[in-house]
């Protein structure tokens, strides 16, 4: 009898430092408390009212403020401020990645397109100026019996003939000759 | 009990909700989505904000540490680990943390009795008796020795575990179980009829 008053009074006194240590919530319990004191909680007058005390300090915890809110609200304002730049910056840089992106395939795509232009035209004068220069020089013309107005005598020796006027226009030869000049 | 059920289903359901939205932001402010930071910051900014509080028992050091906290988040980016728990354990991992480090760094260390700051209410819409109730029991957190209130704080209000609170604080876990059982012990001495009073029923908790 003794023996087992002896047992009882180890077990609430275990039981209480359980409940001072881990609170009334028993998933925190550790392993094999909940076992362990579950009968003694349901059996014993002492056992529960050492569980409802510990439940009144946790509801009492419970009670403890949360930051005020225009605490937090002031707080909220420094990290939008700190971040302000930075979330602009991060923001302007990826849509700098993406404009820089966007802006150079159109820097690039217009000037290619540009340049595919001029090279074709520059290809198409330059193969009519070089069949004018052998026609003209050949005489191919006049054995094809093909009449070229304003020409008289030979191509070589008649100073007002100009092939290249005939193919490319009075403007772009003179262009050529002042360039010769 | 089927209510009580039903509002814990519900309860978690909500939660998982609330879990999923939280990782589908984040996922965002990994792309640097300003919109879905402000988003994180409007939800659990005051958690963290009360975390800290009640770690470091000063405002300013708290804001501070509130405020860098979520700029971490921000910057972090793409590079930002979560790990299995989400953005929230997350967030209050990194700043009890740094409130350790802040303790650490020799501001103040062991016991002490300051007066405490005037708590401000929790809700407007709490009542008078509520507000002074919250007050007293921020008194009494605030009247514990520094390690009995940190351990107090991260085992009841974050839920950590012993052996996680003893990482944190630099102690074994038997010695994070000694400064729960002191820290509830001076809570229930120094707040004897406040805890009294909300004893249980006579019968509801039997």
């Amino acid at each position: 009898m003794a023996d087992e008053h002896t047992r009882l009074t180890g077990e609430l006194q275990a039981l209480a430092d359980l409940l001072d240590t881990h609170g009334v919530d028993r998933a925190r319990w550790p392993v094999g408390a909940r076992a362990r004191f579950e009968p003694l909680i349901g059996d014993n007058l002492e056992a529960q009212r050492l569980v409802g005390d510990a439940k009144a300090l946790d509801r009492l915890l419970a009670q403890a403020p949360e930051a005020p809110a225009r605490q937090v609200e002031a707080v909220k304002s420094r990290i939008f401020a700190e971040l302000g730049a930075g979330m602009g910056t991060a923001h302007a840089g990826k849509d700098n990645v993406v404009a820089i992106k966007r802006s150079a395939a159109k820097a690039v795509h217009p000037q290619s397109v540009a340049g595919r232009s001029l090279w074709r035209e520059a290809m198409v004068l330059a193969a009519s100026l070089v069949l004018g220069v052998v026609a003209g020089t050949t005489g191919a013309f006049e054995a094809a019996g093909i009449p070229l107005p304003g020409l008289s005598g030979t191509a070589a020796t008649d100073s007002e003939f100009d092939v290249s006027e005939t193919v490319l226009g009075s403007d772009i030869a003179s262009g050529v000759e002042e360039d010769t000049l | 009990m089927a209510i009580d059920t039903r509002q814990g289903l519900d309860a978690s359901t909500v939660q998982r909700n609330a879990d999923h939205e939280d990782h589908l932001l984040v996922v965002r402010v990994a792309a640097r989505d300003a919109q879905a930071f402000r988003v994180l910051v409007d939800r659990h900014l005051s958690g963290i904000v009360t975390l800290a509080r009640r770690m470091l028992r000063d405002d300013a050091e708290a804001e501070d540490v509130a405020q860098e906290t979520f700029l971490r988040l921000w910057r972090a980016g793409d590079d930002l680990e979560l790990g299995a728990g989400g953005i929230r354990p997350w967030l209050r991992r990194v700043a009890s943390n740094m409130c350790i480090d802040k303790i650490r760094a020799g501001r103040r260390l062991d016991v002490t009795d300051d007066v405490p700051e005037q708590v401000e209410p929790a809700s407007q819409l709490r009542g008078l008796e509520q507000r002074e109730l919250g007050a007293r029991v921020q008194l009494g957190l605030d009247g514990l020795a520094e390690r009995q209130r940190l351990a107090l704080t991260l085992f009841h209000y974050e839920g950590r575990s012993l052996s996680e609170i003893g990482d944190v604080l630099g102690v074994s876990a038997e010695a994070v179980e000694s400064l729960l059982a002191r820290a509830r012990r001076s809570l229930k001495s120094a707040l004897a009829l406040d805890w009294q009073a909300l004893r249980p029923g006579h019968s509801d908790d039997r």
